[in-house]
């Protein structure tokens, strides 16, 4: 809960703004916004400029160190590595989470000393799979369960050029209660070589115990270009077992509300957001407002609830395990992929940067931040 | 003349009517809606689970009304010039195209600014110059910016010099007339990868024209008088050889529009190109419309005073 009303979408509003202009009327206008952080707005456009200046009135004296920043944004990463590699930005937010390629590409330009990386906490852009759990054929766990053993993650990090890590029911970045790559990567469906082998074997039989019929899958959909590739590994994988799904594609925005809708049977598509284990209630829980493919099991249900009751990590932690073991072991509500692995750059002389907890890649602890022998300041 | 430009006239607000039916059906075709994104994006909710929401946020965009109701509503508060608010910033929508529209303006005057002179100045160079070295040259450069998409010139021109000199156009954008220096550094290049590719077609066309018009008997008889070449060339050749041209100068306003959608983007430039992708991936629908219809207007405009300019180059053109 502190995790989230710390979020840094979330703004607080005057009680007298709300009730002189409603809800509506302030709903994403920054200007009727009390900011608490060290920044305040000084003008905005959207997907263009965003202008910050300190906020005088921040409740840590002597902080922010800047005067303001200024932010342009811009989709194009030749023209961002540009303005970066030419000295004009400071900071360089990658590209969509950051291809390693293009890492490469602007160090190899501006030389290793002059690109700090900065590696972002993996908490958004769930890559996964959901099954619609009321659609033949999986309806039945051991369906799914096979798809999750034929599965490559490895292969998937490929497709993915780098920009995600394997990633579990919880996202690594959840550090106290996730399962590392490491560790996930010993379990059933994780695994590779000589092991990858027994899992193929083990999805196989459990494919032809639950008598799936290999004409009856619909097809996976898939959003229509960042999706697709991810789909297709997928789509071989499942062939590896004897599942036959096709890929339909369909544009983004035909997807997601399609996905919100249930309207689907499998379905391909990133989701973002987690800080905390009880992101778990929402995907899982048979009245999550996430669980699209209306999983439902009261075992899970109770430990979900349970989950979101208990105080404390120590206590806290076992719970989530178990929900966890049985979640991969047993139902695969969902198939577990991978986290993105968002990285910012930036100059040398740019100091007290670092990494948050927050949701988003883009975190700004710019409140404590300074330049240091930066030329010209 | 006069009847045939009131005539034109008069068709202008059906084109109109016909263009903001179009724009309207056709962004409405597009799958999803502003409702869908806002209830499975922001909320993270399943968007059936919670169908009191989804009708609050039909009843607010105006969505829950039949469409032809809405259109009705649209095309009246357009006529009373109340543009109607972005959905996805909640800014005056004309606010908003006024901001963005000098950057677009700009940019079209410079690419037409380069275009012109280059496309018949090269055409014209090669025509005279039929079949010696130069002749070859320019067509193998017109050749060339033909077959390269101007989205990857546009990446090459910002790699090139990065990679070569460390330079990058300056940035974040600077309007004319705060620092007209800056701005006109920022706009020149664009408007030049703008204007390449449409001053290929246009050389390539008045390549051909010239040659035609340089092969008919008054060009023989003005050459043999004596008259020198450059008068020739410009006062009888040019001349006859413009109203097919033209038509492809009025046709580079709709093409400078369509590539501003990339340019603006690649350079960083905020403009009307870079609003409506940011638009359409938002379903941002009244801007999109509205974008649509200003556009389609402007074009049907200029396609009218093209049509008018014709008598001015060829006095045999009367509009009967």
């Amino acid at each position: 809960m502190i995790t989230a009303v710390g979020e840094i979408q979330m703004l607080m509003i005057a009680r007298d703004v709300v009730e002189a202009f409603g809800d509506d009327a302030i709903a994403g206008d920054a200007a009727a916004a009390i900011g608490t952080g060290g920044m305040q707005m000084v003008s905005r456009e959207a997907d263009v400029e965003t202008v910050l200046e300190r906020n005088p009135n921040y409740f840590r004296d002597g902080l922010p160190y800047f005067d303001g920043l200024r932010g342009n944004w811009n989709f194009d990463g030749a023209y961002r590595a540009a303005q970066y590699v030419a000295g004009d930005a400071d900071m360089l937010f990658f590209p969509w989470l950051g291809f390693p390629a293009e890492n490469e590409a602007v160090r190899g330009q501006v030389g290793e000393e002059n690109l700090v990386e900065v590696p972002m906490n993996a908490t958004w852009n769930w890559v996964a799979v959901h099954f619609h759990t009321k659609v033949e054929p999986y309806t039945d766990p051991r369906v799914r369960t096979a798809l999750h053993l034929a599965t490559d993650r490895e292969q998937l990090l490929v497709t993915t050029q780098g920009v995600t890590e394997i990633g579990g029911p919880i996202s690594h970045a959840i550090g106290a209660y996730a399962w590392t790559p490491d560790e996930l990567r010993q379990l059933p469906g994780y695994r590779s070589g000589a092991q990858r082998e027994e899992d193929l074997a083990e999805g196989r039989r459990l494919l032809d115990a639950s008598g799936y019929d290999p004409a009856s899958a619909p097809p996976m959909t898939a959003a229509a270009g960042y999706g697709t590739p991810y789909a297709e590994v997928m789509q071989q994988n499942f062939a590896e077992i004897g599942f036959e799904v096709a890929v339909q594609e369909q544009p983004d925005s035909e997807n997601n509300p399609k996905r919100a809708a249930g309207e689907f049977t499998l379905t391909y598509q990133g989701l973002g957001g987690a800080f905390d284990p009880d992101i778990l209630y929402g995907l899982s829980h048979s009245g999550g407002g996430r669980n699209f493919g209306e999983f439902s099991d009261p075992e899970i249900d109770a430990l979900l609830e349970q989950g979101r009751s208990t105080l404390g990590l120590e206590n806290r932690r076992p719970i989530y395990d178990e929900i966890q073991t049985k979640l991969l072991d047993r139902h695969n509500p969902q198939l577990y992929c991978s986290w993105g692995r968002p990285v910012v750059g930036h100059r040398p002389w740019l100091k007290g940067y670092g990494p948050t907890n927050m949701q988003t890649a883009a975190t700004y602890r710019w409140y404590r931040s300074w330049f240091e022998g930066k030329p010209g300041v | 003349m006069r009847t045939y430009v009131i005539r034109r006239l008069l068709l202008l607000p059906v084109t109109v009517l016909l263009l903001s039916v179009f724009s309207f059906g056709l962004v409405r075709l597009v799958p999803g809606s502003v409702v869908d994104a806002r209830l499975s994006n922001t909320m993270g909710a399943s968007a059936s689970a919670d169908p009191e929401q989804r009708a609050a946020l039909e009843a607010h965009f105006g969505l829950d009304r039949p469409v032809h109701v809405q259109y009705v509503n649209w095309v009246g508060q357009v006529l009373t010039g109340d543009f109607g608010t972005s959905w996805l910033t909640r800014e005056s929508i004309m606010d908003t195209f006024a901001r963005r529209m000098p950057v677009t303006a700009q940019l079209l005057f410079l690419t037409l600014l380069l275009y012109i002179p280059i496309g018949i100045g090269t055409g014209i160079w090669s025509a005279v110059r039929r079949n010696r070295p130069d002749d070859y040259g320019i067509r193998f450069v017109t050749v060339l910016f033909l077959a390269i998409p101007n989205f990857w010139l546009a990446t090459l021109v910002v790699l090139i010099p990065l990679v070569l000199w460390r330079y990058a156009l300056p940035a974040p954008y600077e309007q004319l007339w705060v620092s007209p220096g800056t701005n006109l550094i920022q706009m020149i290049v664009p408007a030049a990868v703008a204007a390449l590719s449409g001053a290929a077609v246009l050389g390539r066309l008045a390549r051909s024209e010239m040659l035609e018009v340089l092969r008919q008997d008054y060009v023989r008889t003005a050459q043999a008088k004596g008259v020198s070449g450059r008068i020739v060339v410009m006062r009888h050749a040019l001349r006859n050889a413009m109203i097919p041209l033209i038509t492809l100068i009025g046709l580079v306003f709709a093409d400078g529009v369509a590539g501003s959608v990339i340019v603006e983007q690649i350079f960083g430039l905020p403009g009307m190109g870079r609003l409506l992708v940011q638009s359409i991936f938002a379903n941002d629908l009244p801007v999109v419309q509205l974008w649509m219809l200003f556009f389609g207007t402007a074009f049907v405009l200029i396609n009218l005073a093209v049509d008018l300019s014709y008598a001015v180059f060829d006095p045999r053109v009367r509009f009967q």
